[in-house]
């Protein structure tokens, strides 16, 4: 079975069917109020009363903060999280997202992955949240594929698992799925666009490709 | 069928939007049209019909590779296919009056009648008519209006015997900033060089601008021409150049008149 690459994070949308999609996986395990309440609150709470009793001072400020933040942000996850999936682009269910994944990092030491506060699972998460998968597709830049491959111990293939309704463009073709595809953006039945390559020469095809990431519903998210 | 507006939204304060542009903003994300614009555009519509979603066109003013005119003509022709091949009814939100130096427009008006689509222009108040208020126009001499760039850089010369108003002193300084200063100076030289050759060194001129957001306040300062160059200017600021020999209240320095109190 093919498995999804952890990035973009957090992604939109539910698994495909015949794919393990890594990143939906991760968000709706590890992005939940049980989750915060439960292991995060306790493993925080422990680090702070062991940085009390260091007296290092400065961990424990931090780690006071990440404790006293588990209760609001248990509260708020669950539905930013479900409104995050169907597509809804609110900044504030984006912040309380980001807020718990950091503090779910710091409990369990993982490491930030890509741009933003988004983690980094150890290998014995990853594992158990891509049982099945048996080659890891990359999805574009620093969407964590081969870092996921490499600790799985999986074939990375130069397949690419595009997401539904992105339309991948390049100087051999720009001009001419210009129109097309501009209809398509404004109708919504295509989503987002990409380029493959350094960026588009020469003036038309600049201005074929600024028109097409403008008329694009879901552009900003997906960059 | 369906159809391609564009809408002058004047060139400040919501305040200056015409009841007609107001009322088809209004009613405009009802009836899903889908709009386009520059900062001041998404600026006018957040204030006055926030549920409408203004398509950004800054990056036509970042690319490498494409020169104004030929954006202009690519913005005509992408806003031509939205309405008249992808059948969407296309709203084209311009500042000030579509009609005053807006190249863009222009070039859809020739395409629309070329191709014999019907376009729809919803006047707005011109940036002509707010700067006005800090001199005196008589009329009485006419006026003449052209952009900077046409006398410093074009080789166009004034007539020294009625008052000019030279509009975008600092337009190609910067990316569009409308407040940008930064490197305005350079385009002030040109021009206070071009001016000296048909006026004297201390002929007054005032140079006309706004405050910006939010009360887009007229400003101005009046100094003599050789003077010109001493201090940067705002993107669009304006030049008033009165007559060599006109009516003399042409000459003089108007106080602000916006209502807003104060001296700008």
């Amino acid at each position: 079975m093919k498995l999804l690459p952890l990035g973009p994070f957090p992604p939109r949308g539910s698994e495909p069917q015949g794919c393990v999609d890594l990143g939906v996986r991760l968000r709706d395990s590890l992005l939940t109020a049980a989750e915060l309440r439960g292991p995060t609150r306790g493993a925080l709470a422990a680090q702070l009363q062991a940085a009390v009793k260091g007296e290092r001072w400065a961990e424990a400020a931090v780690l006071l903060e990440a404790v006293l933040d588990t209760w609001p942000l248990s509260a708020l996850v669950d539905p930013a999280r479900k409104a995050w999936a169907r597509g809804a682009r609110d900044a504030t269910d984006l912040a309380v997202l980001a807020r718990a994944a950091s503090l779910i990092s710091l409990a369990r030491g993982w490491a930030p992955f890509g741009r933003g506060p988004w983690p980094t699972p150890d290998t014995e998460t990853l594992r158990r949240l891509s049982q099945g998968a048996s080659v890891a597709l990359r999805r574009g830049p620093g969407d964590g594929a081969a870092l996921v491959a490499e600790a799985l111990g999986l074939p990375l293939s130069d397949d690419e698992a595009l997401p539904e309704g992105l339309a991948v463009l390049s100087d051999a073709d720009v001009l001419e799925r210009r129109d097309a595809l501009a209809r398509a953006l404004v109708a919504g039945r295509v989503r987002a666009v990409a380029w493959r390559g350094e960026g588009p020469t020469g003036a038309e095809a600049q201005l074929a490709w600024g028109e097409l990431q403008m008329e694009a519903p879901d552009q900003e998210a997906f960059e | 069928m369906s159809s391609l507006t564009v809408v002058g939204l004047g060139p400040a304060r919501p305040g200056h939007v015409t009841r007609e542009a107001e009322a088809l903003l209004r009613g405009a994300a009802e009836r899903g049209l889908r709009a386009y614009g520059l900062a001041h555009a998404r600026e006018m519509v957040a204030q006055l019909a926030p549920e409408l979603e203004v398509r950004a066109l800054d990056w036509l003013y970042t690319l490498p590779d494409v020169p104004r005119p030929l954006a202009y003509q690519g913005l005509a022709r992408l806003l031509m296919r939205r309405a008249f091949e992808d059948g969407v009814d296309v709203l084209y939100l311009v500042a000030g009056s579509p009609l005053y130096i807006n190249d863009a427009v222009l070039y859809l008006r020739r395409l629309c009648a070329e191709q014999g689509k019907p376009l729809r222009l919803v006047h707005g108040l011109s940036f002509v008519d707010l700067v006005l208020d800090r001199v005196y126009w008589t009329g009485h001499v006419g006026l003449q209006l052209y952009s900077a760039w046409n006398v410093a850089r074009d080789g166009l010369r004034l007539s020294p015997h009625a008052p000019a108003l030279l509009c975008q002193l600092g337009e190609f300084s910067a990316g569009g900033e409308a407040l940008d200063d930064q490197r305005s100076t350079g385009m002030l030289s040109e021009l206070r060089d071009r001016l000296l050759m048909d006026l004297p060194e201390d002929h007054p001129v005032i140079i006309l601008y706004s405050s910006g957001r939010p009360d887009y306040r007229s400003l101005a300062r009046s100094l003599p021409l050789h003077a010109l160059a001493d201090a940067p200017v705002p993107v669009y600021a304006n030049l008033w150049v009165p007559a060599k020999q006109g009516p003399p209240p042409e000459r003089e320095l108007a106080p602000p008149s916006d209502g807003l109190g104060g001296e700008a």
